[in-house]
């Protein structure tokens, strides 16, 4: 198998053949010089952490520690914030509808309606002295008739036709 | 994520002296998942020189080494509940030192190039050149720093594969889950890195380049 095409396959990460990956596997486990890279490797030193190093690390655990018990203490005070708040809110309200006239419902009057206590209005304060021309309501129509009625009892005849 | 299910019956009263002698990984974290951080100061204990060895040979200075080892620890602690005993504990953690050494190169923004391939030529990496100084000692210093400049030819895709396999001892099935790439690629990756490697130092190894 020509190793500079493998690799350069392996280089260009495609996808090797079932042959190829079984040769690749093969020099990983038995090939000398792949086994004298792993020793060479493995034989060196091994860098320690200073005592100065773990010391800055414990520091930074122990303040890591510290957090989550802040962050629950936060978490509650916005718990308990927010129900005093609802709170708050719900007794205003309840509040605000036992006050006496505070915001009483309007009822809904029609167009309509308005329109007939103005002409009751309009009528009472156009009535006049003697009764008489009552023409526009039937209420004073009613009583038009009855002072003509008395008129005529009384004179014989009604003050209209005079 | 469920917490890792350990029986830990009996085991939670750990004094700081007695942490991890002879307790398993699982059983260790199980105990950090309970809150008991004496457990976490015997992870720490147990994978702090292999955490800081690694690291040390993925980025170019001893100070960046050391930020990045405790930042692979704090996140562990801060995530320790999320850890679900899929992945060994080993694995776990230099899952995320990988992607911490990842992100640091890449804000350096230093491009460190490949070696290119000549598997018949002569080696193209160059590396401080170990002859003249009989010394055993200062030899082996000066053999180190061949191996270690060579190895930091290697892109930030072989590098942490030969690493984890080769120093670290991690299998390709944890390589292939600490870095996110399928078993195959793991074996492909890892012969190409020693190839480069082989190529860096058969003059001082004594190699022959021409077989296969």
């Amino acid at each position: 198998m020509d190793k500079k095409k493998l690799l350069e396959k392996i280089e260009r990460e495609e996808q090797l053949s079932l042959v190829e990956q079984a040769h690749v596997e093969e020099l990983l486990a038995n090939d000398p010089i792949h086994g004298r890279i792993r020793e060479t490797l493995q034989a060196l030193p091994q860098d320690a952490p200073s005592l100065e190093w773990r010391s800055r690390l414990n520091e930074r655990l122990r303040r890591e520690k510290r957090q989550p018990a802040k962050r629950f203490a936060w978490s509650r005070l916005g718990w308990a914030l927010s129900a005093a708040a609802c709170t708050i809110v719900i007794a205003t309200v309840l509040v605000l509808q036992r006050i006496p006239g505070a915001e009483e419902p309007q009822p809904v009057i029609s167009a309509s309606q308005l329109m007939e206590w103005h002409e009751e209005a309009t009528g009472a304060a156009a009535l006049p002295e003697d009764g008489a021309r009552m023409s526009t309501f039937a209420i004073a129509d009613e009583g038009a008739r009855t002072v003509n009625e008395v008129e005529d009892l009384l004179y014989g005849t009604s003050l209209e036709s005079l | 994520m469920e917490p890792l299910e350990v029986d830990i019956a009996g085991a939670l009263n750990m004094s700081q002296h007695e942490a991890g002698n002879g307790i398993s990984d699982q059983l260790l974290v199980a105990r950090c998942q309970s809150d008991d951080w004496a457990a976490f100061d015997a992870l720490v204990d147990r994978y702090q020189a292999r955490v800081f060895g690694f690291v040390r040979r993925m980025v170019p200075s001893h100070e960046e080494a050391e930020d990045i080892a405790q930042e692979v620890f704090v996140r562990a602690f801060r995530n320790i509940h999320r850890y679900d005993g899929r992945a060994s504990v080993a694995g776990w953690l230099f899952k995320i030192a990988t992607n911490l050494c990842i992100d640091s190169r890449r804000k350096r923004s230093r491009r460190v190039a490949e070696v290119p391939l000549e598997v018949d030529g002569s080696p193209v990496v160059e590396v401080a050149d170990p002859k003249g100084d009989p010394e055993p000692i200062v030899f082996a210093q000066q053999m180190e720093e061949v191996i270690a400049s060579a190895l930091d030819s290697l892109s930030e895709r072989l590098k942490p594969v030969i690493l984890l396999h080769d120093v670290e001892g991690l299998s390709y099935e944890e390589i292939a889950n600490a870095l996110g790439i399928p078993v195959g690629t793991v074996k492909s990756r890892l012969f190409l890195a020693r190839e480069r490697l082989q190529q860096a130092l058969s003059e001082y190894m004594g190699g022959d380049t021409s077989h296969g």
